[in-house]
C-alpha cells in the first residue's frame, strides 16, 4: 500500500507538470518540461524553513500534515474500495485545509484566499448531486459495489452522463490555473498559499499531487469501471489532457461568477436527478 | 529522530499488510497518521540550516 | 439492534447507547469524529494569529493583537461549537442531530461576536437571521419524521420497513444548509474576516461536517 501512495505523489507531480506542459502549449509557449513539479517540490523542501512570527503557530504546521493526511486517506479508501461518501468527506474536509491554510498566517493575501475558499463552497454541491446520482443508480455507495454493478452494466458514464459531468466540474475546480481557481489568483499572490514556503510548501506540493492523482483515479473508478491498472493511468491522463485544454482557454471567472456557474450546474444537475428519481 | 519512527511505521505497516499479517485498514490507519509527519520531518531534516552561510560575492 | 445500512457509511463500530436515544459509530462517522476532535483540540492548544494590516497608500503595516478577555471568550465559544458538531456527529437521534445543528449556528456567531468590527457584527447579525430561519424546517424535518414514522431514532428509520417522507428529508437537508452551505453562506463568508484563525476555523468547519453528517443520514434513510 505504502508502495502505491509513492507512485500517487510521484504520478500527481508528474500530472501536474504535464497539466503545465500541455497549458503552455496551447498558450504557444514553450513551457517547463514535465517534472518540473517533482523538481519544484525537492527544491521546497531544501529550502530555510520557520514559521511566520504573525501565524497562529500549531495552525499554521498542522493544516500541511492534515492536507497530507487526508489524501493518504483518501487515496487508502478508493484502494480498499471502501465507501464513496468517505472519499468525498475527505474531498469536503480538504475545503477546511485551504480555508486554515489562508486564516493561520495572518497575512492579508492568505486571508483573500481563505474568504475566497469559503465563498467557492459552491464548488461542493455538484459532488453531492454526484453521490445521489450514483447511489439512485447503483444502489449503494461502496466502491466494490459500484465497480460490481459497472462490470454488468457497463460504464456509469453512459448511464448517467450528467452525474460524470458533475464529477468533471468538481475536478475542474481544483486542478490548478483553473477558471475556478479564484483561491489561488495571482492578483492575490498566491492566495491561500501565499505564506507557506520551504519544507511547508513542499508537504502542500505533495498533498496537492496526491489530490490530483487521487481524483482522477476516483473519476476512472466510478464512472469507467475497473481497468487494468496501466489503462487506469491511460485514462487518467486523457482526462487530465481535457482538462488541460479547458484550462489553457477559459480566463479565469470572477468569484461571484464561479459561484453563479457552479450553482446553475448543479440545478440543472438535481433538476435531472429527480427527474430520473421520478420517471425511473 | 521523528522521522526515523515515523518512516519505520510506515514500511511496517506496509510490509505487515504484505505479508497479511496485519488487517488492511489497520495498516491504511498506521500510514494515514505516520505518513504526513514523515514528510514534514524528512524536509525539516534535509532543508538549509538557518544560520548564516558563506558571505556571498557581493562585487568588486 | 441496529439496521445501520452498511453500503453508505460502512458497517457499525460501536454504539453507546442510553435507553431509546443510541449514539453510534461508522467508519464513516468515527472519521468525521477525528476530524471534529483534531480542530477542536487545535482551538485549544494554538495561539491565535496576528492579522497583518497594510496601511493604504505607503509601505507601513500594522498588526492586530486580540485583548486576552475578548481571546477567552472566542476560545470558549470555538470549543463549544467543537463539542456540538461533536454530538452532531456521533448522534444517533434525529431531534439531537438538530438540536446540536442548532446550537452550533448559536455558537458560530459567538466566535465572532466579541470581535467589535462593524462589517463582522453586520455580518454576524445576517448570518444569524439566515441561521434562525433555517431552524424552522430543521425542527420541521425532525417534527415531520416523529408525526409520520413514530420514532426519531436512526437505527429504527435506516431499516427498510420505515419510509421517511421525502419532504421530511429535504427540510432537514435544508436546515443544515442554513447553518452555512453554498446557497445561503455568503454572511459566513463576511464573518470569517475576524481574526483568530484557529478558533473563526470553527465555524467552516462545523458547517462542513454537518452537512456530511446530513448527507449520510437523509441517503440512509
Amino acid at each position: 500500500m505504502i508502495d502505491i501512495l509513492l507512485f500517487g505523489i510521484f504520478a500527481g507531480l508528474l500530472l501536474h507538470g504535464i497539466h503545465r506542459k500541455v497549458i503552455a502549449r496551447v498558450q504557444g509557449r514553450p513551457g517547463p518540461p514535465v517534472w518540473q513539479e517533482i523538481l519544484h517540490t525537492l527544491k521546497f523542501s531544501f529550502k530555510e524553513t520557520w514559521i511566520p512570527v504573525t501565524a497562529s503557530q500549531a495552525l499554521f504546521v498542522a493544516v500541511v500534515l492534515v492536507a497530507l493526511g487526508i489524501w493518504t486517506a483518501a487515496l487508502f479508501v478508493l484502494l480498499l474500495e471502501g465507501s464513496l461518501l468517505l472519499l468525498f468527506g475527505m474531498y469536503m474536509l480538504h475545503k477546511i485545509v485551504e480555508h486554515g491554510l489562508g486564516l493561520s498566517s495572518g497575512s492579508p493575501y492568505g486571508k483573500f484566499g481563505a474568504i475566497r475558499s469559503v465563498i467557492s463552497a459552491a464548488s461542493e454541491i455538484p459532488l453531492f448531486a454526484t453521490i445521489g446520482a450514483v447511489y439512485l443508480v447503483t444502489g449503494s455507495l461502496m466502491i466494490s459495489d459500484i465497480l460490481a454493478w459497472q462490470q454488468v452494466h457497463g460504464p456509469l458514464a453512459i448511464a448517467m452522463p450528467p452525474a460524470a459531468l458533475a464529477m468533471y466540474l468538481v475536478i475542474l475546480s481544483k486542478v490548478h490555473y483553473s477558471p475556478f481557481a479564484i483561491i489561488e489568483a495571482k492578483e492575490i499572490v498566491s492566495g491561500n498559499r501565499t505564506e507557506h514556503f520551504g519544507v511547508w510548501r513542499a508537504g502542500l506540493d505533495v498533498a496537492f499531487a496526491l489530490k490530483t492523482f487521487v481524483l482522477l483515479f476516483a473519476f476512472v473508478l466510478i464512472f469507467v469501471g475497473a481497468l487494468p491498472f496501466a489503462a487506469v493511468l491511460a485514462v487518467m491522463l486523457v482526462l487530465l489532457l481535457s482538462l488541460s485544454f479547458v484550462c489553457a482557454l477559459c480566463p479565469m471567472l470572477s468569484p461571484y461568477d464561479t459561484v453563479t456557474v457552479q450553482s446553475l450546474a448543479t440545478g440543472l444537475i438535481a433538476v435531472y436527478i429527480v427527474a430520473f428519481g421520478v420517471i425511473g | 529522530m521523528g522521522m526515523v519512527i515515523c518512516g519505520v511505521i510506515c514500511c511496517a505497516a506496509g510490509a505487515l499488510l504484505w505479508l497479511s499479517l496485519l488487517e488492511a485498514w489497520i495498516s491504511a490507519l498506521l500510514i494515514v497518521a505516520a505518513f504526513p509527519f514523515f514528510v514534514v520531518f524528512l524536509g525539516l531534516w534535509w532543508n538549509a540550516s538557518e544560520r548564516e552561510g558563506d558571505i556571498p560575492f557581493i562585487g568588486y | 439492534m441496529n439496521s445501520l445500512p452498511a453500503d453508505i457509511g460502512g458497517p457499525g463500530l460501536y454504539a453507546v447507547e442510553f435507553g431509546d436515544i443510541v449514539n453510534y459509530f461508522t467508519p464513516y462517522t468515527a472519521v468525521l469524529f477525528v476530524f471534529a476532535l483534531v480542530f477542536t483540540a487545535l482551538a485549544i492548544a494554538s495561539r491565535p494569529e496576528r492579522q497583518v494590516d497594510i496601511i493604504f497608500g505607503g509601505d507601513g503595516y500594522y498588526t492586530k493583537d486580540i485583548e486576552p478577555a475578548k481571546l477567552g471568550f472566542q476560545r470558549f465559544m470555538a470549543i463549544a461549537c467543537g463539542l456540538a458538531t461533536l454530538g452532531a456527529v456521533v448522534s444517533g437521534d434525529v431531534f439531537n442531530f438538530t438540536l446540536f445543528t442548532s446550537m452550533v449556528g448559536i455558537t458560530n456567531i459567538g466566535i465572532v461576536a466579541a470581535y467589535t468590527n462593524r462589517h463582522v457584527l453586520n455580518a454576524a447579525f445576517q448570518y444569524g437571521i439566515v441561521a434562525m430561519i433555517a431552524t424552522v424546517p430543521l425542527f420541521g424535518g425532525a417534527a415531520i419524521i416523529l408525526a409520520t414514522t413514530g420514532t426519531l431514532s436512526m437505527w429504527e428509520l435506516f431499516g427498510p420497513a420505515i419510509a421517511v417522507p421525502l419532504i421530511a428529508k429535504a427540510f432537514l437537508i435544508l436546515g443544515v444548509m442554513g447553518e452555512g452551505m453554498a446557497p445561503f453562506y455568503v454572511a459566513k463568508a463576511e464573518i470569517t474576516r475576524a481574526p483568530g484563525a484557529p478558533y473563526v476555523l470553527m465555524i467552516h468547519v462545523s458547517s462542513l461536517l454537518l452537512f456530511l453528517r446530513v448527507t449520510e443520514i437523509v441517503l440512509s434513510m
